[in-house]
């Protein structure tokens, strides 16, 4: 078969979208993709937002603790201190971790 | 048309994407079905394809065509729908390989929507890569170059596959046909 004759078969290959709501299905999920990207990135700055009022918060107390001297079942205040700040530390590094993730996996995801 | 269509949308007027859908939606679904072969499965990969295009139109620099950049999305989503099923191995078109086929005068002396079935109904017999090839060669016009960097397989690729995918196309045809004429005898 030649090429001309080809390409004039091929002219049929072409297939219509048969269903008639195509068009408004998606221009539905776009609208929705819209609100949910909107709202995601809300919720990102909202995260930021309590983790720095968290951390903040958290030197402060730390700070405070720091200054009361007391004894708990014959320990030592200091030891208990370290542990309470080993805990803190280990939190903050991971929510911080997860934060940093998520936001640029979703910042790459846009470009 | 398509990059004044771009910055409406990026400029927050969404409604305006739909220019988008209805230029590009039934090309995309024959890509589509050029990989799955399933009407169903193809209009929800297209669906979800036009989504993607939407969330990710920022990104689109401008440097290829619009369309290319969409069938792309199009293709890869398709893909990946293709690899999640298992592949349908595609009936081993053998006999009568030596026959001349002069199948172009005998689908001639059909109606239009009947040769439009038997088309279809033999690209559909094809592997996917060369059926798709062939309807963006063919049916969009796309130039070799345009399909490598549509499908990101390497020219020799492409060609090897539009070669095979017309020598099958015409046997898958000829069966066809075939099969036909033996029912209507």
């Amino acid at each position: 078969m030649e090429e001309k004759e080809f390409k004039k078969l091929m002219e049929y290959s072409e297939l219509k979208i048969e269903f008639p709501d195509f068009e408004d299905k998606v221009m539905e999920n776009v609208n929705e993709a819209k609100v949910n990207k909107k709202s995601v990135s809300k919720n990102i700055r909202l995260a930021w937002f309590f983790f720095l009022i968290g951390l903040t918060l958290g030197l402060i107390a730390t700070n405070f603790i720091e200054n009361i001297k007391f004894d708990y079942f014959g320990e030592d205040s200091n030891l208990i201190l370290l542990a309470v700040e080993v805990l803190i530390v280990l939190i903050i590094t991971t929510q911080f971790d997860n934060l940093i993730r998520f936001t640029f996996k979703r910042k790459n995801r846009l470009e | 048309m398509d990059n004044l269509y771009i910055k409406k949308v990026l400029n927050g007027e969404t409604e305006e994407f739909r220019y988008f859908i209805k230029k590009y939606k039934d090309m995309a679904f024959s890509v589509s079905m050029s990989v799955l072969k399933d009407e169903f499965l193809a209009a929800d990969v297209v669906q979800e394809s036009f989504v993607k295009a939407f969330q990710n139109l920022g990104s689109f620099k401008g440097k290829s065509k619009f369309s290319s950049w969409f069938y792309r999305i199009v293709i890869n989503e398709s893909f990946k729908v293709f690899r999640k099923r298992k592949e349908v191995q595609v009936e081993a078109v053998t006999e009568n390989e030596n026959e001349p086929i002069d199948t172009f005068n005998a689908i001639e002396e059909f109606k239009e929507e009947e040769r439009r079935y038997f088309i279809n109904k033999s690209i559909n017999h094809l592997p996917a890569n060369e059926s798709l090839v062939l309807r963006l060669f063919y049916l969009n016009e796309n130039s070799i170059k345009e399909i490598c960097e549509i499908t990101g397989w390497s020219e020799s690729n492409v060609k090897v596959l539009m070669h095979r995918g017309r020598l099958n196309m015409q046997k898958s045809l000829f069966r066809l046909l075939k099969t036909e004429a033996k029912l209507l005898i």
